[in-house]
């Protein structure tokens, strides 16, 4: 049974000292009254699809939020902006921080146009998201920094049993199945992504392929 | 080791950069530093044979070619890592400036030869700058240098996020400043340190972080 009320942060952790920073912001956020706020650690997972797969199948939250260790929310009203978009936009299945307004057919994304992403913006405590003022950008794909949800579809870990391409996969996943994926127009940034520059690519190319064949292959 | 050691160390790698099946040079290197060697050589070889195969197959202008690389060159690239991690790690347990002038020389190899795939050595190379700007300080002597208290690259970046993350808890108000100046006052960390980290880091304001910490260290 799906518990409307409920917002399930799961994360999959191999460095305690980001997790817990991950955590920290997490708690700082404001909760809108009669939510619940879930955490779920997901340790030693097989690959990104697979642990997130484990994560959504023992959580009965409505709003799962996929998100990295080395993210920290910085929109003190992320819960209530991605909630107040879901409950509206019932076609909307991901909602996403950085995104691909159209994939490079390479499939490499930070080789095309991208949104969200641009640091600089300093978060005020004044700023608020609003979603009719603001909007946001419609994309094929968004980053696995972070992807909130409404619906529980399965991650495809027959097919990406490592650490790439799942966020891809996963947005292309949506929208096959006729959703939407988003980004909203952030206006100050939301996130800080402490990623560790030159990021451990080197299955980046086996998985690029096997997503082309699964995805790109009637572009 | 004085400035003319070091010196040496610098003569030495550049004479064998000049020639690399130099015996004699190479004789010169213990161990440790003629495994470096050789493995920098067979890294270059590789890297050299891949570049050609992708010119041959008209590949040199494809942006997925460095995902290309990367894959085929992984396994002589971790044992580079390996090796200059195991280095790096041996200097610095000396805790003295001249282990310091050392590491400075060896990290320049490892950016000329640009395989500096490692996002640890990103960070080693904020504490280079740091460790540089340090020991021109008018008011840092050598037995109060921050960077010395630094006994292997797991503590250096463990230390460096620490930094960052009590610094940006600062900047947006997640949790109460005493936390960081304990923790800068109990280790002793100069005000060079902390700024060298505050710039390099991803914090939007700078200022008002440096503000309040230098309102309550540094008395």
């Amino acid at each position: 049974m799906v518990n409307e009320n409920k917002v399930c942060f799961l994360i999959c952790v191999n460095d305690n000292l980001f997790f817990e920073e991950c955590v920290r912001y997490i708690q700082w956020l404001e909760v809108p009254d009669g939510v619940e706020v879930e955490i779920l650690e997901i340790r030693e997972a097989a690959s990104m699809a697979s642990g997130y797969n484990e994560g959504m199948n023992s959580s009965d939250a409505k709003y799962k939020i996929y998100m990295h260790q080395d993210v920290f929310i910085v929109n003190r009203y992320f819960i209530y902006d991605i909630i107040s978009i879901f409950k509206v936009n019932k076609d909307i299945g991901v909602i996403g921080l950085v995104g691909s307004p159209k994939l490079p057919l390479n499939g490499i994304m930070w080789q095309g146009d991208r949104v969200g992403d641009f640091p600089g913006q300093i978060p005020c405590e004044e700023y608020r998201y609003d979603k009719i003022r603001d909007g946001w950008w419609e994309v094929e794909a968004v980053d696995g920094l972070l992807m909130a949800t409404q619906y529980d579809i399965p991650w495809r870990e027959d097919l990406f049993d490592g650490w790439d391409f799942y966020d891809l996969s996963y947005s292309f996943e949506i929208r096959r199945k006729g959703l939407r994926v988003i980004v909203p127009v952030q206006k100050h940034t939301w996130f800080i992504h402490d990623d560790k520059e030159v990021l451990a690519l080197w299955n980046h190319n086996k998985y690029r392929k096997i997503f082309l064949d699964e995805y790109m292959k009637n572009s | 080791m004085s400035e003319k050691d070091c010196m040496k160390l610098n003569d030495r790698i550049h004479c064998w950069m000049r020639n690399t099946e130099d015996k004699e040079i190479l004789q010169t290197f213990s161990e440790d530093e003629r495994n470096i060697l050789n493995t920098l050589c067979k890294y270059k070889m590789i890297d050299a044979a891949i570049t050609r195969k992708l010119e041959e197959d008209g590949k040199q202008e494809d942006t997925s070619n460095i995902f290309i690389k990367l894959e085929k060159e992984s396994e002589i690239s971790m044992q580079l890592k390996e090796q200059f991690m195991c280095k790096i790690n041996m200097l610095m347990s000396k805790g003295m400036v001249e282990a310091w002038m050392d590491i400075m020389v060896w990290y320049s190899l490892l950016k000329e030869s640009k395989c500096v795939y490692f996002w640890e050595f990103s960070i080693l190379k904020i504490v280079i700058d740091i460790f540089v700007k340090e020991i021109n300080s008018p008011w840092e002597e050598e037995g109060q240098l921050s960077v010395l208290s630094l006994h292997n690259m797991q503590e250096l970046t463990d230390v460096y996020f620490k930094v960052v993350f009590l610094c940006r808890r600062i900047e947006f108000g997640v949790e109460p400043v005493d936390e960081i100046i304990d923790y800068i006052n109990r280790k002793k960390f100069s005000h060079v340190f902390i700024q060298g980290i505050v710039q390099a880091a991803w914090i939007f304001d700078k200022k008002k972080v440096m503000k309040t910490i230098e309102e309550r260290c540094w008395k």
